[in-house]
């Protein structure tokens, strides 16, 4: 079936709608009476005029053109891609959940507090923290809040010579710029061989000014920091706060708690570990847990309990303020409590004793086939390097590129940056062995066409909904809104 | 273990373990240090599907489900009128389990949406460019600030005391990090609206921006032509609703710099505030100053049109701390349902929309001012939210009002904590409440005692 390529604004005609308002009598009171004159629209929006069947035909149309984790295999790593269960859509969508207002009277929205109330204490006990605020709408939102209670922290010590934020080479994007976005300098520390943080380059590195040390473990490139409980005893030591990036929870729950690993804030990402959607890019949400250290710093209000009655406490004695309207992106957090009361603690535990078994199933398979850099066995997700291709004159996008042909997501890749032709590989748990082993055997085929045709590669995808696209001329010649 | 959602039989886990050279899961993470391992998590165990729906609508029934009631509670979140066609097409996986679209072949759907929005927020807004969403009108008036500050390279920057008292709270917070100055301008107590005087006295060498409210927390239209007048050299920022752009002038006719706001409006359901929708946009000058995700058109290889996330040097993963913003998930979802709400109702129907709310708004306002204990605060004009003085306390007012199944007015001193707001209540009115619920409103007002 040929693509229709056709905006939302190129459809319908002029005088059409999609929807019917009630039949009503409403005071017929001129706008001009209301408005001064000079502040009125005079020309109209250019929105669409369709009719209803017209809209949910195009957005129909356009979902399929999408890979999603419904449809298909999406080893997205440090992403994961795990299955969204369809009970907590079903959770979500419960009116009594959905139809409140964030002003509401406590006394009318005691069960949202609950739930609320309950994730908290849920998430603060897998990852050994003694707090957890859910305000934060993202990963990167929920960077910047620790961080800046990390600053907090340090500035009501009078201890305001630290200006410094240490990350790993290997570190996610967000941490440098978040530790910039918080008034930091970023340093970078260097891996060693054995792919973990140097830990003689980060100990000279160490002084009076070091603020906080940011770290994911295990780290992106699924390996476990193994010298962890140094670096906190380090760090600590030297007055300095150890950040944990919760991108890669999902490699450790139920088997060690970031909190007991010396890690003093942590943030979650509710939308990768905790099997809520992604929704092509969010809402996520951005969970922080803290120490008891960091706790008169939270954001408020926090939801707290007070005999059988729960409340939102504004009175944080030094809180950072507020980093989001209201209480975060309750809709996130009605999955998250769902997912966790089906999952139970046996179930968490499982979830992460089944994703590293997995990766470590197609680890071991990717060695044989290309190239592991580091260690010999990982956790959650492993990065492999497809080198190997250019001796056929190509690159990891390549081999990306042709997965795409098959229904498989690529990995993520030329992440990590240490890595050079990366692809970070991330099964999750609620894949099946078949699906691991046709994904080798593609991988097995696509390696074969890589030496008796790779000039077909070069081209790949052929089969996706549009081809390789000119990236150049999009940033050339920018064209970001649509104009009749 | 939930087994529906991990597949492995015991006889697929013995065959992975053999492959991969280990004889247990339990080798597979002795890495972590043996003294510091989880002992079981103290959590609940795991509960069955029918189980699982229980607990989640036991805490449901302890909430008022704002279904069942006349809601005249704003302040940022609006209850209005969802078209019944948008939750089916926004459930579908294919929207709801895909992620960013950084492979663009198998996201042109996603893709081809956001630039649909984009198209949409810079239509509304009168502006040249905007971005793919942003996580919600707090979040985006602090980037706005931020952008300000970047692009004047100056460290002083000025808030409307009436915009949204939360939003100044969260530009507060992220002023922090690059330590910059917050100064809030005045407004007139009579009017509601900036005070001019005070904005163009706060005006100093090193002001970057100002950000107003339009409307603002009153529910106050302000004088953006008057506004920009004073603020020639520096960046102005309109935090809007933006539903009352169907009927108000775009910002960027009176040619502000940045257009932020809360889209929740635009199909979003409460959720206790927490399904909200940042919009941004500025002029095409400052694209590349822009935070956030942006989506251009392009063609593929064969020629055909398509689509894919434009000015990325801009961003986290790959100018690292360099970046313009260190966002990177961002309120996606929600913006595809904020762009099949306009689809649906069209530039005939936004303004429908707007206009019912507007008028209803003000036939409310005008029976509630004739009362005797009750006066509007302000005489600059409103749009469909307004501030009311009583001599009873706003708080007697709301619970009063709830026993009737209403919910609303809201105290204002509950939001802004500024003494000199005990006497006032906010009440916003949308073509959601229908007539008779808005005369019954208007006739339990008058009974108060």
């Amino acid at each position: 079936m040929r693509r229709d390529d056709k905006l939302i604004f190129e459809k319908g005609a002029e005088g059409r709608i999609g929807y019917t308002f009630p039949d009503e009598t409403i005071p017929n009171y001129p706008i001009d009476e209301m408005i001064p004159m000079n502040q009125i629209r005079d020309h109209s929006p250019q929105l669409p005029n369709c009719s209803e069947v017209e809209v949910v035909r195009h957005f129909t149309n356009l979902s399929r053109l999408n890979h999603s984790i419904d449809s298909g295999f999406y080893p997205l790593g440090s992403c994961t891609m795990k299955y969204n269960p369809k009970i907590n859509e079903s959770a979500a969508t419960i009116s009594g959940l959905v139809n409140l207002h964030p002003y509401q009277p406590e006394s009318t929205i005691q069960g949202a507090l609950e739930l609320m109330y309950f994730l908290q204490q849920s998430l603060a006990e897998i990852s050994g923290m003694d707090e957890v605020t859910l305000q934060p709408a993202a990963g990167a939102h929920g960077e910047l809040t620790g961080i800046l209670l990390i600053r907090a922290y340090h500035e009501d010590r009078g201890d305001t010579k630290r200006r410094v934020v240490i990350v790993p080479d290997s570190a996610h994007g967000t941490n440098p710029a978040t530790a910039a976005m918080c008034g930091y300098d970023v340093k970078q520390v260097a891996s060693n061989e054995n792919g973990r943080v140097n830990i003689n380059a980060l100990k000279e590195m160490l002084n009076e000014e070091t603020a906080a040390i940011m770290l994911t473990n295990p780290n992106t490139l699924g390996l476990f920091e193994d010298d962890i409980l140094e670096i906190q005893k380090m760090a600590h030591d030297n007055g300095t706060l150890l950040y944990y990036d919760g991108a890669n929870m999902n490699a450790i729950m139920g088997k060690i708690r970031p909190g007991d690993m010396g890690f003093d804030v942590l943030h979650y990402n509710l939308h990768k570990t905790f099997s809520t959607p992604h929704g092509m890019g969010g809402p996520g949400s951005g969970a922080v847990g803290v120490k008891a250290k960091l706790v008169p710093y939270l954001p408020v209000p926090q939801v707290r309990k007070a005999e059988e009655h729960y409340y939102l406490d504004y009175g944080v004695p030094k809180t950072i303020g507020k980093v989001k309207g209201f209480y975060g992106n309750f809709n996130v957090l009605i999955r998250a409590a769902t997912y966790i009361l089906t999952m139970g603690a046996d179930g968490i535990k499982a979830a992460s004793e089944m994703a590293v078994l997995n990766a470590n199933y197609l680890r071991k398979q990717f060695v044989e086939r290309l190239a592991v850099p580091f260690g010999n066995q990982c956790m959650h997700e492993f990065v492999a390097d497809g080198s190997a291709l250019k001796k056929y004159g190509l690159k990891t996008l390549d081999f990306a590129k042709a997965l795409l042909d098959y229904g498989i997501h690529p990995p993520t890749i030329y992440f990590p940056l240490i890595v050079h032709e990366a692809m970070m590989i991330e099964p999750t748990e609620t894949e099946s062995k078949e699906t691991l082993d046709q994904f080798v055997q593609v991988v097995d085929k696509i390696l074969e066409e890589a030496k008796s045709n790779p000039e077909r590669l070069k081209n790949a995808p052929y089969t996706t909904p549009v081809r390789r696209l000119n990236e150049l001329k999009a940033n050339k010649d920018l064209d970001v809104r649509y104009k009749k | 273990m939930p087994k529906r959602y991990i597949p492995h039989t015991q006889e697929e886990i013995n065959e992975m373990l053999a492959l991969t050279g280990v004889k247990s899961t339990d080798e597979l993470f002795s890495e972590l240090p043996v003294e510091k391992r989880c002992t079981r998590l103290n959590l609940n165990n795991g509960l069955s599907e029918v189980d699982v729906m229980r607990k989640m609508k036991e805490w449901a029934q302890r909430n008022a489900d704002l279904e069942d009631y006349s809601v005249f509670l704003g302040g940022g979140i609006y209850k209005h009128l969802i078209p019944q066609s948008i939750q089916p097409l926004v459930e579908r996986g294919e929207f709801l389990t895909a992620y960013t679209p950084y492979q663009a072949e198998v996201s042109q759907g996603s893709l081809q949406m956001f630039y649909e929005f984009q198209t949409m927020v810079c239509e509304i807004t009168g502006m040249d460019v905007a971005n793919a969403s942003m996580y919600d009108g707090g979040t985006a008036a602090a980037e706005a600030m931020l952008m300000s500050c970047h692009v004047k390279n100056k460290n002083h920057y000025l808030v409307a005391q009436s915009i949204h008292p939360e939003y100044l709270k969260i530009i507060e917070t992220y002023s922090k990090g690059p330590s910059i100055e917050i100064e809030t301008v005045q407004y007139d107590r009579e009017t509601g609206m900036i005070d001019l005087d005070d904005l163009k006295q706060k005006i100093k060498e090193n002001t970057a921006g100002f950000l107003v409210g339009y409307t603002n927390f009153f529910g106050i239209i302000e004088d953006i032509q008057s506004i920009r007048e004073v603020t020639k050299d520096i960046l102005l920022t309109v935090s809007c609703n933006p539903m009352t752009l169907g009927v108000l002038k775009a910002p960027g006719e009176y040619n502000v710099d940045i257009v932020t706001g809360e889209a929740q409006p635009f199909g979003g359901s409460l959720y206790l505030g927490g399904m909200t929708l940042g919009m941004f946009a500025t002029k095409k000058e400052y694209m590349r100053k822009m935070p956030g995700r942006i989506i251009g058109k392009t063609t593929d290889m064969d020629g055909n049109t398509g689509y894919v996330m434009v000015l990325q040097t801009r961003e986290q993963h790959i100018r690292r701390d360099k970046a313009t913003s260190n966002i990177c998930s961002n309120h996606a979802h929600n913006a595809l349902v904020a762009t099949i709400y306009l689809s649906l109702l069209g530039k005939n129907g936004l303004k429908e929309a707007a206009t019912r709310s507007l008028k209803k708004a003000h036939f409310l306002a005008e029976r509630i001012d004739r009362m005797d204990r009750f006066d509007l605060a302000f005489t600059g004009p409103f749009f469909n939210e307004f501030t009311v003085k009583s001599q009873q306390d706003p708080k007697y007012i709301r619970d009063e009002m709830l026993k009737e199944k209403i919910m609303g007015p809201l105290p204002v001193i509950e939001v802004t904590g500024d003494e000199a707001h005990e006497n006032l209540s906010l009440i916003a009115v949308t073509e959601a409440n229908r007539m008779e619920e808005i005369s019954f409103f208007a006739s339990r007002m008058e009974e108060l005692l």
